[in-house]
Formats: structure tokens, C-alpha cells, sequence
């Protein structure tokens, strides 16, 4: 009897391994072989290109340019994103009055999707009539519209400021229910010791959090370095690639030009980047999380 | 402790029945993957994909779908599939690449070389009688040529004029603008902002190209020589995005332009905050539609002067697959489907310009707001076909934006998308 046991749980993970072997590991394959292969308009592949479709990347200076902008666009956005979720997660463990409308509401943005979220913002940021514009003309601090998506500058600022606000509900509950699992002891033990609100955030808070802040940075850069909806939304790289990041690239690549080895290749970069991203931070986070036990 | 007499048997039960499920579940999942193989009692089914150009197009389709499986019961069944405008490339790529292509399909006219190079479009000349043939407006069916065949028949035709607002040009004193100097004058003069901009210049997503072609060809350029060589460098080309540039530094458009997209600029010409938007007949019908009481009138393109009018015209192209196993019942559809009657309401609702010469007589089109553009088809200029016509306008596309968005000046940006053109 008990030699049939693992088959029997075999036979339970089987659907799922059906499922997950056709829907995530069938197309990486499937666009590893594209990204070595002469590709054709209509996604077939026609030949073996060996390293052609990689070589091209490094002489296109658009895909230099698109790599540094989904960096910074990374970097900001998940930096300010925790930066300014933290207090937020703090506020909310407080107990006050109508914390749970307030929680509520916090979700709110997170449970429409991104593509209605960044449709929106796309009229609020309109360069003629938009709401932001309008109120800041009848407060007289300007007196021009300010054409927010038409230069790099300005539409890198609003980009990232949406990419924030989208991502500040899914990180501040995250920190939220990490901060829920502090014992409240440990706060009274830190205040016994003398402790004001300053150092039991660093003493206490900050290091029983690790955990929830490692993944949630962790997801935060995956979701937002793949993040399609809100820059292609708001300026579909306009003007000239300068607003671009590389998924958008890489869908212009493919499905505008019909380019499918090199967004191929792209994608695979990416898929390597963020894969060794995710090794190395959490090794490295692992490496701190021992140093600090002892 | 006793032992319950029943626990052998019950653990075995329940294992059997935890296989069983496994089982059962793994098997219905394979089981998705194979159903719709068998056809009904020898009617043909066929596939009909068609791009959806406003909320009313699946209705309408349905329509003519309905009356054509009606009039052929038992016989032919066609299932209507429509698919956002913006999604048809891919959609069309991905279903030929994987041998399942829609018997009967609709796409862009500049798509042909591409598949046709690709052997997916089924030349149409055999199945096209003289009578058939004779029914279209001729410049338009040319449209749908590629190296001597003919692949495609036109299905929503648009010719570009420029629309201006008849009260704003009146009030400084200016009539419709026929040169570039007009052009310009009228830009300008009319500018003022916040409140009214002259030209809407759209620069950020589709159809950027598209626009800098008004200038191109009112210019005597072009995009591609008769050789698929970039003709983008020509001094021509050149003077037309000069033009454009100063026009835009002059304060004649919004400034910025690639802060604004078709549809945003679309969207303040209606509510009166242009004076001017190079677009289609569908304008005509919005305005209508939300805001009546604009005064405004169309007229082609200004030309540089002395320079040869040419009318932007795009058509999209009703085609069969090359490898559909039932062409004969396609195509009997396809000339159900080209009865003026259908296309009559299928030109009206879309505000799309008639390819039938029947429609193009009837009283609709022949009136004020209709007849120009009717009257255009005569100068009308098709996009090029060439097998990447789509990384040439893309290309395009980021030259013109380097230039507006001052980048590049225009020779650099166009020097550098001629190179690049010239690489494919």
C-alpha cells in the first residue's frame, strides 16, 4: 500500500504540472528557439541564426538606450513605492477611527486593472482639458496647460508617479499584515527599555519586518520591470523610444514591426536578468538574514 | 484501542476514489483540446473574421451573416468572428502561422505584400467576373493589386481632407487654405491659446506617419521610389517636415505634439478647441453625433504651392485565405456580402466612403458633406505596398517625432530613417 502513496500524489500535481508545463514553460522554450532562429512575419521559425538575433541587440542603440530607462523606471518606482508604503502600512495598524473604510479604500485601485487604471490617468494627464491642468490654471500656478506626456522629462515624471500609485496598495498590505504579525510585547519590552517612537521603528519594527519588505521588493521589481499597461498607455514611447521600456520595445519589435527574432532575444534577456536579479537578492538577503540571528 | 473494522477498506475506499478524481480531472483537461472536429450533415462551415471599426460594426456584420446562412440553409453556415481594429495584424499573423487562417478575413490593404509574400492570400482574379468587377469605383479596386493580381477588395474607404472650423477662419478673416502659406497663416492666425489651437499635430501613437504623408505628397514626396528604396532624404521630404516643424515652433499646433494622440487630438477638434484636423469622412458623423452645432467644413489638402494635390486615401481589403479548403462557398459569400443594400449601410454607419459605384450615386453621398470627399477619391494616393511596409512606418514614425520633439533636426532625423529603410 504505502508504495502506491506517491503515485497517487503524483497523480494529484499532474493537472498542475499539465497546466504550468503548457501555459509558462511551453512559450519559454518556444521563444528561446525563436530568439536563435530567422523568425518570419507570422511568428514561424524559418532557420537556425545561431547568435545573429544577439549580436543585433548590442549594435541597437535604441535597445541600450530602452535597457538604462527600464532601470531607472525600476529602481524609481520601487524605491518611492516601499519608501512611501511603509508609513502608509504604519497609519493603517493604528487603531482609529474608520480604519477599515480606510483600508477599503486603499484597495480600491488595486482591484481595477492596471489597463483601466492607466486609461484613466491618460485623460487626467490629457495636455489640453485634463482635471490636473485645469485646477492648477484656476489656482493661477500656471497659465499654460502643461503638456505633461509630450516631453521626456514631464512624461517620465508622470509615468513613474502612476507606476507608483499602482503599486502602493499591494506593498502597504503586504507591510501591513507584516506589521500585524509584530507581538505588541516587543513594543512594550523596546518602551520599558527607554525606547521612543524613532528607535523602536529601527529597532524593532524595521528588523521584524525584513521578511515581508525582501518580497515584497522582490515582486515589486518583477511586476514593475514587466509592467506594459501604464507606459504603453500613457506615450507609447513617444517621442522616439524615449519613453519606452523593454517590454514595450520588445512588443513593438514583435507585433509592430513584425520583428520576432530580436524581440525574442530581448525577452530571453530578460528572462535571465530578472532570474539572476532574483538569485542574487534573495542569497544576498538570506546571507543578512543569518548574519542577524547570531 | 479497537480497531475500527472498517478502517482498511475505508482508506482504500477513499484512495480508489482519490485516483478516480485525479483521473477524471487529467482526462477532462485533455478532453478540452479536441471538440469542435465534427461537421454538421454536410453543410460547409466557414470561418469570416472582420475588424470591428466602431460598436456597431458586429451588429451590422451579423446582419449580412445572417441573411447569407438563411438564404443557404443546409448548405454553407459561416460564423462571424470580429476582433478589435488594432489587434487584426496579430490575430491574422498568429491564426496563418499556425495553419488556422479565417476563410474569409478583412485586413489592411498594405498588409497584402506581406502575405501574399507569404503565400496566405488567395489571388481573386479567376472568381472575379467582369459584371462583379465593374460594380467598384476602379481607383479603389486598384488599391488592392500587388504585382498584377488582384488580392483584396476594398472595404472601408477613407479619403483624408482637411476639416476647419467655417466660423473661426471666417471671424480673422480667412477662407479655406489651399497653399502652405494659407496654411501656415491660418495656424497661426487663428491661434489662441489655451482656448483654440490651429492645426491639431498628433505625435504619439498610430497613424503619426500617416499624417506627416499629408505634407509628403502635397510636397510632390513620397515615402518609397518604385525600387523599395527610402525616398525619405529627397529634398522634398525634407522642406515637408521643415515645414511641419516650424509650423509647430510657430505656435500653429498644440506645442509638444507628442503629448497628443489621434484619437486626444480627435477629441478637441470636436469640442471646438482646433481650427483644423486633417481626417476622414467617420469626422463628419462624430461631430454630428456629439456636437452639432460646430460649424465646419473640408477641403483637400493645401498643397505647396503649385505642387500637385494628393488626397491621403486608406482602404482596408476583404480577402480569402490561400489555404481555406472552401473557396467556392467563400467567395459566393463574399459577392452576397458586396449587394449595394449591405454595403450602403455598412458605408453609413461607419461614415466609411462607398467602393461601389451603386452607393457612391445614391442620394447620401451625393450631398454637401459627403460629395467632396467623394470628389477626392479622384487624387487619391494608396499606401505603398512592401513586405515591411509596417518597420517602414514605424521608421517614419520616429523620424517625425525626432524632428517635432527637436531630437533631430529634420534632414538628421530623415537621413537617418532613410538608412534605416534601406537596411530592411
Amino acid at each position: 500500500m504505502p508504495r502506491s502513496e506517491p503515485l497517487v500524489g503524483l497523480l494529484f500535481i499532474l493537472p498542475t504540472v499539465v497546466l504550468v508545463g503548457v501555459i509558462v514553460f511551453y512559450p519559454i522554450v518556444e521563444t528561446a528557439l525563436m530568439s536563435f532562429s530567422t523568425v518570419n512575419s507570422l511568428a514561424q521559425r524559418e532557420g537556425f541564426a545561431g547568435l545573429a538575433n544577439y549580436e543585433a541587440l548590442l549594435s541597437d542603440t535604441v535597445f541600450l538606450r530602452v535597457l538604462a530607462q527600464t532601470v531607472f523606471w525600476t529602481v524609481a518606482v520601487v524605491g518611492i513605492t516601499t519608501v512611501v508604503s511603509i508609513p502608509v502600512a504604519l497609519a493603517l495598524n493604528l487603531n482609529f477611527r474608520g480604519r477599515r473604510l480606510a483600508r477599503a479604500l486603499l484597495i480600491v485601485p488595486w482591484a481595477a486593472s492596471l489597463m483601466i487604471n492607466a486609461i484613466i490617468w491618460r485623460w487626467i494627464l490629457d495636455g489640453q482639458h485634463s482635471i490636473i491642468n485645469g485646477t492648477l490654471m484656476r489656482l493661477h500656478l500656471i497659465d499654460q496647460p502643461i503638456i505633461w506626456l509630450g516631453s521626456e522629462q514631464t512624461a517620465w515624471a508622470a509615468i513613474i508617479l502612476v507606476g507608483i500609485l499602482v503599486s502602493i496598495p499591494f506593498t502597504s498590505f503586504s507591510l501591513l499584515a507584516g506589521l500585524q504579525s509584530v507581538p505588541s510585547e516587543l513594543y512594550e519590552a523596546a518602551m520599558v527599555d527607554g525606547a521612543g517612537f524613532w528607535a523602536s521603528f529601527w529597532h524593532v519594527t524595521l528588523p521584524l519586518m525584513r521578511p515581508v519588505l525582501i518580497v515584497t521588493t522582490l515582486l515589486n521589481v518583477i511586476y514593475v520591470f514587466n509592467s506594459f499597461p501604464i507606459p504603453w498607455v500613457l506615450t507609447q514611447g513617444s517621442p522616439a523610444y524615449r519613453t519606452d521600456i523593454l517590454v514595450t520595445y520588445i512588443y513593438k519589435r514583435a507585433f509592430a514591426e513584425g520583428q520576432f527574432g530580436p524581440a525574442a532575444a530581448m525577452a530571453m534577456l530578460i528572462f535571465v536578468l530578472l532570474l539572476a536579479f532574483s538569485l542574487t537578492f534573495s542569497h544576498i538577503t538570506k546571507e543578512r538574514a543569518k548574519v542577524g540571528i547570531k | 484501542m479497537m480497531k475500527s473494522p472498517f478502517a482498511r477498506s475505508g482508506r482504500r475506499a477513499r484512495r480508489a476514489l482519490a485516483l478516480a478524481l485525479a483521473v477524471a480531472t487529467v482526462a477532462s483537461l485533455a478532453a478540452c483540446g479536441s471538440s469542435n472536429d465534427s461537421a454538421s450533415g454536410g453543410e460547409v462551415e466557414l470561418r469570416f473574421l472582420f475588424p470591428e471599426y466602431s460598436a456597431k460594426t458586429t451588429p451590422l456584420m451579423k446582419t449580412v451573416v445572417d441573411d447569407f446562412n438563411a438564404a443557404n440553409k443546409g448548405e454553407i453556415k459561416v460564423n462571424l468572428e470580429t476582433a478589435p481594429w488594432d489587434k487584426m495584424h496579430d490575430k491574422l499573423a498568429v491564426s496563418m502561422g499556425s495553419d488556422q487562417a479565417p476563410d474569409v478575413f478583412g485586413y489592411a490593404t498594405r498588409w497584402i505584400s506581406e502575405f501574399a509574400g507569404l503565400k496566405q492570400l488567395a489571388p481573386l482574379d479567376d472568381v472575379l467576373t467582369s459584371d462583379f468587377r465593374e460594380g467598384f469605383n476602379q481607383k479603389v479596386l486598384e488599391a488592392g493589386v500587388y504585382e498584377g493580381k488582384t488580392y483584396g477588395l476594398p472595404v472601408a474607404v477613407s479619403a483624408r481632407l482637411l476639416f476647419y472650423r467655417t466660423d473661426v477662419l471666417e471671424k480673422a478673416g480667412l477662407s479655406a487654405p489651399k497653399t502652405w502659406d494659407d496654411l501656415m497663416e491660418a495656424a497661426t492666425e487663428t491661434a489662441n491659446p489655451p482656448e483654440l489651437y490651429g492645426l491639431g499635430v498628433p505625435a504619439s501613437g498610430i497613424e503619426v506617419d500617416t499624417f506627416f504623408n499629408y505634407f509628403l505628397y502635397n510636397n510632390g514626396g513620397d515615402i518609397l521610389d518604385s525600387d523599395g528604396k527610402s525616398m525619405l532624404s529627397e529634398p522634398e521630404s525634407v522642406e515637408a517636415l521643415e515645414f511641419l516643424t516650424d509650423l509647430v515652433k510657430s505656435g500653429g499646433s498644440q506645442p509638444e505634439p507628442s503629448g497628443f494622440t489621434r484619437e486626444q487630438v480627435i477629441e478637441n477638434f470636436k469640442a471646438g478647441q482646433l481650427a483644423m484636423y486633417p481626417t476622414g469622412p467617420w469626422l463628419t458623423a462624430m461631430i454630428k453625433a456629439d456636437n452639432p452645432s460646430l460649424e465646419f467644413d473640408a477641403v483637400p489638402f493645401p498643397t505647396n504651392d503649385g505642387k500637385e494635390q494628393q488626397t491621403v486615401s486608406v482602404t482596408d481589403s476583404l480577402g480569402m485565405s490561400a489555404s481555406g479548403a472552401h473557396q467556392a462557398e467563400a467567395w459566393k459569400f463574399i459577392e452576397f456580402m458586396y449587394q449595394p443594400k449591405y454595403r450602403q449601410v455598412f458605408d453609413e454607419t461607419e461614415g466609411m466612403l462607398p467602393e461601389l459605384n451603386a452607393v457612391a450615386e445614391s442620394a447620401y453621398y451625393q450631398t454637401p458633406e459627403y460629395k467632396p470627399f467623394i470628389d477626392a477619391l479622384s487624387t487619391a494616393k494608396f499606401q505603398p505596398q512592401h513586405p515591411k511596409f509596417e518597420q517602414i512606418q514605424q521608421i517614419e514614425t520616429v523620424a517625425i517625432q525626432k524632428a517635432l520633439s527637436g531630437l533631430a533636426s529634420p534632414q538628421e532625423a530623415l537621413d537617418e530613417a532613410t538608412a534605416k529603410i534601406d537596411k530592411l
